[in-house]
């Protein structure tokens, strides 16, 4: 090996195969693969051959397990692939390790990894590499025995200004889509009259950081726009729907609402939570398993940088994602695969959720064919925060202290290219917008700030996310003015621009504003916790973003003119007709229907999934995603203690219905709430304390129709909160997410994701029945309609009439609910797949049948498949129904036996299913 | 630190943290429930102050992910234990100390060789579950030490959560298991009534289902399960059944 490299191979003795790889590299259509052995390859270099010959088994390889190869690798005789980051991206092992080594042996010590695998079988070679083993965006085959590549400093650009006052608006256009910019002409014209102005040209970080903080990420400009829908104009959607109910609702207990990084609400006079849901799509989309847990880390620092700091406690992950068993030729070149996806995603939550110590507790499923070009992630987060931490206020002369990891290239562009439709192309022009993040770092700068907090030495605090520091500087500083001096910013390696330093989106940062007195003890604290705290510049009086490298300026803007000057847009928005058809499933086999509703993914147990993050950690879970004697059952809601010492319990419920969402986006959001409030009530939440949380995930902001469904779901948002008296605190939106297919522009169907959190001291009961004769009632009313079921996207008809709600009704029934928890044997809320589905799941792991007889004037497929809402399946403690209930809609179904099977008597025909064969289907594992 | 209410002098256990711990806080929890003092305490702090473990009767490695796993389970800090901290370690244990680590602290614990014989080479390490996924359940434990004398009062049987991907003890060789049976070092099984094979009541396909093992003195245990997720009933996942054991009883009853 060249360059002084010594390089050490390490394979499990036993060189078995990764049997999870196999089966996945089997199953992508590339060839069969027999056999596919993972090793790891490390290379270290400034110590000498000795020392780490005698170091290695303590650190390299444990020689209990592993084989050692000292620059050679075993004898294969087939392929060997090795697999290496490129230069430049993010590698969280050789961080690690590097600074851990650096420290002990007081060396120049580096480090470096690459992944070697060793395969044998008949398979395109290519493909594998590209499907499989490496994702091109972030790494790529090397040849053996080369040496490791490393960034070397290259010298920076100068500062070029952009000309932009002499361009007509054809080329001001060309201009944003060159730089990726994502500003339309209108925003374009508006930068180039302020230029024209001051008569200058704009510097490219002075254009980058007015996209940024203009960007639909950062504004919500289209959400807040002036809407032209059928012959009505509404000023400002979001103002008059969602934050209008808000407003209306005026809750005492909510402390912070769409102003921070997240909403706040207090719990007692001492503590109070906060919560935030993300959305991380596009980054998903093309790095599955980068964008989730950049996902999910994102969140975490957005709670952590709520008002003072809050603790993050337990995280949210959703995803919707394509069938994952779609055949691979049928996509197009640079589509990621959805089984990539899927596993992806999972694994990215999972290892940045577990390694930073965050109990993964909420989450759904959707799988559509929708979202094969447009995976969706959703990640959310709730903290802990003491009431009076809730607000932040830097001042003139607190300086701007960067805490956390060093910054590179990554991430560039993120804010900006969430807005942007996906194509062909977009897997080689966004590189730049995909994160690796390093969880371990995170945990640090969270351990970090929380201690900063607890002495009262922070003034303000944000996350730098989207737009790196230029959004996080340019918020904090927005009343006041900031300076900021780049050449004080740590970097991972030299070669980088100073814009690019202004805008990166590298992981695992946080900036503070500090009083100068308090520095000392915050630089004291982080290096306890072995991250760097660096001053990079100071809060100032003069109302402008001035920023430096070295002695010359590449950002000066007043604050006024980017945070106020941003022209309102004009939206276009029609309302769609969906055309309703009428139909009647009869004489369907039942236990085959529940069998095929099983198996979807979405119905599905999602154990799978579930077990694979550690939603216990911090010792705070209360009620796990699981319910029943065998734990496996799935439960509604979830909670956690808000304190070790507290009885008060957050809980979380959520409600995603995207079959409504394609049909009509009021009814989606309206029942949504309603869902996302029953699982909360079944979780033990309190629905009179209950607060919302938006995330709207949608087509392209051009598309009339697309934003016609905007503002029928913002209205469906409004009412239901108003109804259920359940305020919004925060939410985000998600826009064009679509796919430039040639000609044609594939979107996705309007997703919204309602979060409802509340806080209770009341423990849930359980999901499932647990004996003999229990007596199973029905709670809530049924009304007609199988559109936007389950079954009908099975029968592949309709779409036929939806559900009604009965809003009055639907509030009661869920407070009544809450009001007598204690009499509940077990509770289940009737969802996905209607009230057949409902009571299988309540049977299923116990061993238990049940009796069951209809007594219905609809038709028994509807009564049994139907999505009508705010309906539960319940058994009562010694079978008495508490009084309070007896003026509800209720139905007393039949009753639970020991004969393992569901029989169903409906105008005196009687079906019967087997419990242990749905069961089988419904615990399957999937992919 | 926090310090017990009562007025006698209570013992003091340190919890040792590095980049990636993740489980310090619901252990120093279970310890001040059962009238513990705790130091939360970094490598650094322990080393620049020989303080700490003078005045300390235990020390806890918690569960975590210490500098992210990054090359495999605890090795980074065991890494920097082995080179920093293992003489002051064993004069502790020599001392009286003990020892208990707790999921990624026993993956550690395990490499350093401080388990199952302090002082010699390492012969048990932990190795992927055979799930070959991350295995986050309640599991069934049967207690079969006989070396730690409190244990006795802990039920024979109980339910702990594990969370774990690397937790299927693995022996050098099959006569190291005729020896920690002989010796009576192996604390705890996965099963109901007795040790089982099979998943997921054995959730990683652990050699002979052993979920923990102590020194030959019973001074230095390690377990994979997680004692200190469970404090409070709430936490109990079957919340209408009334049980009396918490994982916390089992933290204390080792200290004791």
């Amino acid at each position: 090996m060249k360059d002084n490299w010594i390089e050490i191979a390490v394979f499990k003795k036993d060189m078995l195969s990764d049997e999870n790889l196999l089966k996945t590299a089997n199953l992508s259509g590339i060839g069969k693969l027999t056999k596919l052995i993972v090793g790891q390859i490390y290379y270290v270099r400034g110590v000498n051959r000795e020392e780490v010959k005698k170091l290695a088994p303590f650190i390299f390889y444990n020689p209990l397990v592993d084989h050692v190869f000292y620059d050679q690798i075993p004898q294969w005789q087939d392929q060997i692939i090795v697999i290496e980051y490129l230069p430049g991206v993010m590698n969280p092992v050789k961080q690690t390790v590097e600074k851990v080594l650096k420290e002990y042996l007081d060396g120049n010590i580096a480090i470096n990894t690459r992944k070697i695998f060793l395969i044998s079988g008949k398979f395109n070679r290519s493909l594998l590499v590209s499907r499989i083993l490496s994702n091109p965006l972030i790494e790529r085959e090397a040849a053996l025995n080369t040496p490791v590549i490393e960034l070397t400093n290259v010298p920076r650009n100068e500062i070029k200004p952009v000309p932009i006052t002499d361009l007509n608006s054809e080329e001001l256009k060309e201009l944003s889509v060159k730089m990726m910019l994502s500003l339309n002409v209108q925003e374009m014209n508006e930068i180039q009259r302020y230029f024209k102005e001051i008569k200058r040209e704009p510097n490219q970080a002075e254009l980058e950081t007015i996209a940024q903080t203009w960007s639909e990420h950062c504004v919500h400009k289209t959400f807040k726009g002036t809407f032209n829908y059928n012959s009505e104009t509404i000023t400002n959607l979001l103002k008059s729907t969602i934050v209008c109910a808000t407003e209306k609702i005026s809750r005492q207990d909510c402390l912070s609402v769409f102003k921070d990084n997240a909403g706040i609400v207090r719990i007692d006079d001492q503590l109070a939570y906060c919560v935030k849901v993300e959305t991380h799509n596009h980054p998903s989309a093309l790095e599955p398993y980068g964008g989730a847990g950049t996902g999910l880390g994102g969140v975490i620092r957005d709670i952590l940088g709520t008002g003072k700091g809050a603790k993050p406690v337990a995280g949210i992950d959703v995803f919707c994602t394509g069938n994952p068993h779609v055949d691979y030729e049928s996509l197009p070149s640079g589509v990621l695969h959805p089984r990539r996806i899927l596993t992806g995603v999972i694994e990215g939550v999972r290892d940045y959720g577990n390694r930073v110590g965050l109990p993964t507790v909420a989450g759904a499923l959707i799988v559509d064919s929708a979202y094969t070009f447009n995976p969706l992630v959703f990640a959310g987060c709730v903290g802990i925060i003491p009431v009076k931490d809730s607000y932040k206020q830097a001042a003139p002369g607190d300086k701007i202290v960067l805490i956390g990891g060093r910054t590179g290239r990554d991430g560039l562009h993120g804010a900006t290219f969430s807005s942007l439709s996906l194509d062909v192309d977009s897997e080689k022009t966004s590189s730049g917008a995909v994160q690796i993040g390093n969880p371990i770092e995170e945990k640090k700068v969270i351990d970090a700030v929380i201690k900063i907090r607890d002495k009262n030495l922070i003034q303000a605090i944000t996350d730098c996310g989207a737009g790196g520091l230029s959004s996080a500087v340019g918020e904090m500083g927005e009343k006041m003015g900031a300076t900021v001096h780049l050449e004080l910013v740590p970097l991972k390696y030299q070669a980088i621009q100073p814009w690019e330093i202004w805008l990166s989106e590298s992981q695992e940062r946080m900036v503070l504003a500090v009083k100068p007195e308090h520095l000392a003890e915050v630089e004291k604290i982080c290096s306890l916790e072995q991250t760097e705290a660096v001053v990079i510049g100071e809060f100032t009086d003069n109302k402008r973003l001035q920023v430096y490298y070295q002695d010359q300026e590449i950002v000066d803007l007043p604050m006024d003119f980017l945070h106020e000057a941003l022209p309102p847009k004009k939206v276009t928005a029609k309302s769609r007709e969906v055309e309703i058809k009428e139909y009647y499933p009869s004489n369907l086999n039942l236990e085959n229907s529940l069998v095929e509703l099983f198996s979807y993914l979405d119905i599905a147990s999602k154990q799978w999934i579930i077990r694979e993050y550690d939603h216990q950690v911090q010792g705070k879970t209360i009620q796990t995603p699981f319910s029943g004697e065998k734990q496996k059952a799935p439960a509604d809601g979830v909670s956690i203690k808000s304190d070790y010492q507290l009885d008060q319990n957050i809980v979380i419920g959520l409600g995603i219905n995207i079959n409504l969402g394609k049909l009509d986006s009021y009814k989606m959001a309206y029942f949504s709430v309603e869902e996302a409030l029953r699982n909360l009530v079944c979780g033990g939440g309190d629905p009179s304390k209950a607060v919302l949380l938006d995330n709207f995930s949608w087509g392209s902001v051009e598309d009339a129709y697309s934003m016609g469904d905007l503002v029928k779901a913002a209205r469906g948002c409004h009412d239901a909160a108003i109804n259920y008296q359940t305020p919004f605190i925060s939410g985000k939106d998600s826009f064009n997410n679509t796919y430039q297919d040639g000609e044609k522009l594939i979107s996705i169907p309007p997703t919204l994701l309602i979060t409802a959190v509340s806080t209770s001291c009341k423990l849930p009961p359980g999901t499932v029945f647990s004996e003999n004769s229990e007596d199973i009632w029905l709670i809530g009313p049924f009304k007609p309609g199988l559109g936007g079921s389950y079954l009908e996207k099975t029968l592949q008809q309709g779409p036929t009439f939806l559900p009604e709600i009965d809003p009055a009704l639907s509030k009661l029934i869920i407070r009544r609910i809450y009001d007598n928890l204690e009499s509940f044997r077990c509770l289940h809320d009737i969802s996905d797949g209607g009230l057949l589905v409902c009571l299988a799941e309540m049977l299923m792991t116990t061993g238990l049948g049940a009796e069951v007889v209809i007594d219905s004037p609809y038709d028994l497929e509807q009564f049994l498949f139907s999505e009508s809402p705010s309906r539960f399946v319940c058994s009562f403690i010694n079978n008495k129904v508490p009084s309070a209930l007896i003026d509800l809609p209720l139905i007393r179904l039949g009753r639970t036996d020991d004969s393992g099977l569901i029989k169903i008597t409906h105008h005196h025909k009687t079906c019967k299913i087997e419990v242990s064969k749905v069961e089988q289907c419904y615990f399957r594992d999937k992919i | 630190m926090n310090s017990a209410t009562s007025g006698i002098k209570s013992k003091t256990v340190i919890v040792l943290r590095a980049p990636g711990t993740n489980c310090d806080f619901e252990t120093a929890e279970a310890l001040a429930s059962r009238g513990y003092s705790n130091y939360k305490l970094t490598l650094k702090e322990l080393l620049d102050s020989a303080y700490y473990l003078q005045e300390a009767q235990g020390l806890i490695l918690p569960g975590g992910f210490t500098y992210g796993d990054y090359l495999g389970s605890g090795v980074i800090l065991s890494f920097l234990i082995r080179f920093k901290l293992m003489d002051k370690l064993m004069d502790f244990i020599e001392a009286g100390g003990k020892i208990l680590g707790i999921c990624n602290g026993f993956q550690i614990l395990t490499r350093l060789g401080l388990l199952p014989f302090p002082g010699e080479e390492a012969c048990v390490s932990l190795e992927p579950n055979s799930s070959g996924k991350f295995e986050c359940r309640w599991t069934p434990l049967i207690n079969n030490s006989r070396l730690i004398e409190n244990f006795s009062k802990l039920p024979s049987q109980f339910y702990l959560p594990v969370a774990h991907m690397e937790g299927r003890i693995k022996l050098k060789h099959q006569q190291l298991h005729y020896q920690l049976k002989q010796n009576d070092q192996i604390a705890f099984y996965y099963g109901q009534n007795q040790p089982t094979h099979i998943y997921p009541d054995n959730p990683n396909g652990s050699d002979f289902a052993i979920a923990g093992i102590t020194d030959p003195q019973g001074k230095v245990l390690g377990m994979m399960p997680h004692p200190e997720r469970f404090i409070y009933s709430g936490q109990y996942p079957w919340k209408n059944k009334s049980v009396n054991f918490r994982g916390a009883d089992l933290i204390d009853q080792f200290f004791k």
